[in-house]
């Protein structure tokens, strides 16, 4: 499999921090691939997506994206963040449409484009609403349509469910899920919910604060579980992850 | 405030507003206060009927309203225009903050008339004293309500922002900007009251027309329903361009607190 991310001996130290938040890390994402990060608080999740992303430097390693490294913000890397961080002055399309339009993209393309990311987010009739009029579970719709929008190689998700109750979050999974085995995309998802992490990644990593070895990766035989079929074997998986992150 | 609550409010107000002008036609009619200090409200209308009419000092009453709101309204313009750039470049960028936060910061607490007669020596005596007096006091507030907006922007804005593909001045023009509207507006409403204060102070010397100028001037022959006019104006116009401004934020920055 083609390798889309790899992280190599990545390190982070923070200002006025004596112990390095990533140490010596490693892991690679391929293309194709749903990897979800799960760890506790605090361990070093968002940094890990902010240093691929490009909004941290490491203090040592590299971040390859492609086999190029990464050296800042980028829109073949799109973020959708917890509080999905759509601008309240713009309308739906407008939002959606927004990366196309800075990198200078005619009407016509940003047009054709939003209308069907919309339709596959399922929002179509939403499109000249603004966004404060949505409810959390369309906004985030919105925010991952956006990300979409500049048919980026990578999409990662900072949390972002965590503020969207069960029904919401089921339905903006099979949302992904949706997307994901349609265009075939590529996505890195930190959760700090075990269920979202197993339902949503073909790999799940497990990030402790244990600095010698940061990053456990496990292969996940219930990707895509549907609730009904849930039963105690994956219950001791559950457990068995829960354990690790402890 | 819900469409019950809404109504209330304004009863409440009208309701006030009633109650002053009975204790005033009162205090009047019963000669509880000597009509020097306190002209009835007939006479402060017929006083304000005559003014029109005859103009004060043989300059008509709207040409002195008049230019009162063109000092106020292009001292405020100016403001606007180089306050808004410098406050939201102060906001973003560490050395020019440095440069003129503590120029602003020192002048803002100094009262205009401290000022104004070295303003009178170094810019004259005309018009440009005056709009530069006004201009000072409206300065400060679109100023610092810049600074903070550029800095309560949502960092997940801007980081989102960049990871669309936006550059540097993208990210200023297509979303700091914006995003600090709520607060420019707070800041330009600021300044319109600051301005207005200073309106009369600025009109205090060497002046020869205008609301501010009439109401110094009546004073000095005690003419206080010539006073109570020109207060009730300024009261009633200030009044008038708060809502104004307060409209056009509702049009503009429209998803404010939503």
């Amino acid at each position: 499999m083609e390798k889309i991310i790899e992280v190599k001996d990545l390190t982070l130290t923070y200002e006025n921090d004596d112990k390095p938040t990533l140490n010596s890390l490693n892991l690679d994402i391929e293309r194709g691939e749903i990897v979800t990060v799960i760890g506790k608080s605090g361990c070093g999740k968002s940094t890990l997506l902010n240093t691929i992303a490009g909004y941290l430097e490491p203090t040592s390693g590299e971040v390859l994206l492609n086999g190029e490294p990464v050296s800042g913000p980028n829109w073949k890397l799109g973020v959708v963040f917890q509080n999905n961080a759509l601008y309240p002055w713009l309308n739906v399309a407008d939002n959606i449409g927004f990366g196309l339009k800075m990198r200078h993209f005619d009407k016509e393309t940003i047009d054709k484009r939003v209308t069907t990311l919309l339709e596959q987010v399922q929002l179509t009739d939403k499109r000249k609403d603004y966004v404060f009029s949505l409810s959390g579970g369309m906004r985030q719709r919105v925010a991952i349509a956006r990300a979409l929008a500049n048919q980026p190689q990578l999409v990662m998700f900072d949390e972002s469910f965590g503020a969207l109750d069960e029904f919401t979050r089921n339905d903006i999974h099979d949302v992904i899920l949706g997307l994901w085995k349609s265009l075939n995309l590529t996505f890195f998802i930190i959760t700090h919910d075990i269920d979202e992490a197993i339902k949503l990644g073909n790999r799940i990593m497990i990030m402790t604060p244990d600095k010698t070895s940061q990053l456990k990766v496990v292969q996940n035989p219930y990707f895509n579980i549907n609730s009904d079929n849930i039963d105690s074997n994956y219950m001791k998986f559950k457990n068995s992850i829960l354990k690790q992150i402890i | 405030m819900n469409s019950k609550g809404k109504k209330n409010y304004w009863l409440i107000t009208i309701a006030t507003w009633l109650l002053i002008f009975v204790a005033w036609q009162i205090a009047t009619s019963f000669r509880m206060v000597p009509e020097i200090l306190l002209p009835s409200p007939e006479k402060v209308v017929s006083t304000f009927v005559k003014l029109s009419e005859y103009g004060y000092n043989g300059i008509p009453l709207w040409q002195h309203f008049l230019i009162t709101m063109a000092r106020l309204l292009s001292a405020v313009f100016l403001a606007i225009v180089t306050a808004i750039p410098l406050g939201l470049i102060s906001g973003r960028i560490k050395i020019v903050y440095s440069i003129f936060d503590s120029i602003i910061q020192f002048i803002r607490p100094i009262p205009p008339l401290a000022y104004y007669t070295i303003l009178i020596l170094w810019v004259g005596i005309g018009e440009t004293s005056k709009v530069v007096l006004l201009y000072l006091a409206a300065f400060a507030p679109i100023y610092l309500a810049c600074i903070s907006g550029v800095n309560r922007v949502k960092d997940d804005y801007i980081k989102s922002a960049e990871s669309l593909g936006a550059s540097s001045k993208q990210v200023f023009f297509h979303v700091i900007f914006p995003s600090a509207l709520p607060d420019i507006f707070t800041g330009i409403r600021t300044a319109v009251g600051m301005a207005y204060t200073t309106v009369v102070a600025a009109e205090m010397v060497a002046a020869t027309y205008g609301i501010g100028w009439m109401i110094i001037n009546a004073s000095k022959y005690l003419k206080s329903d010539v006073m109570f006019v020109g207060i009730i104006i300024l009261g009633i116009t200030g009044v008038v361009l708060d809502q104004i401004l307060k409209y056009i934020e509702r049009k503009i920055v429209f998803w404010s607190g939503r």
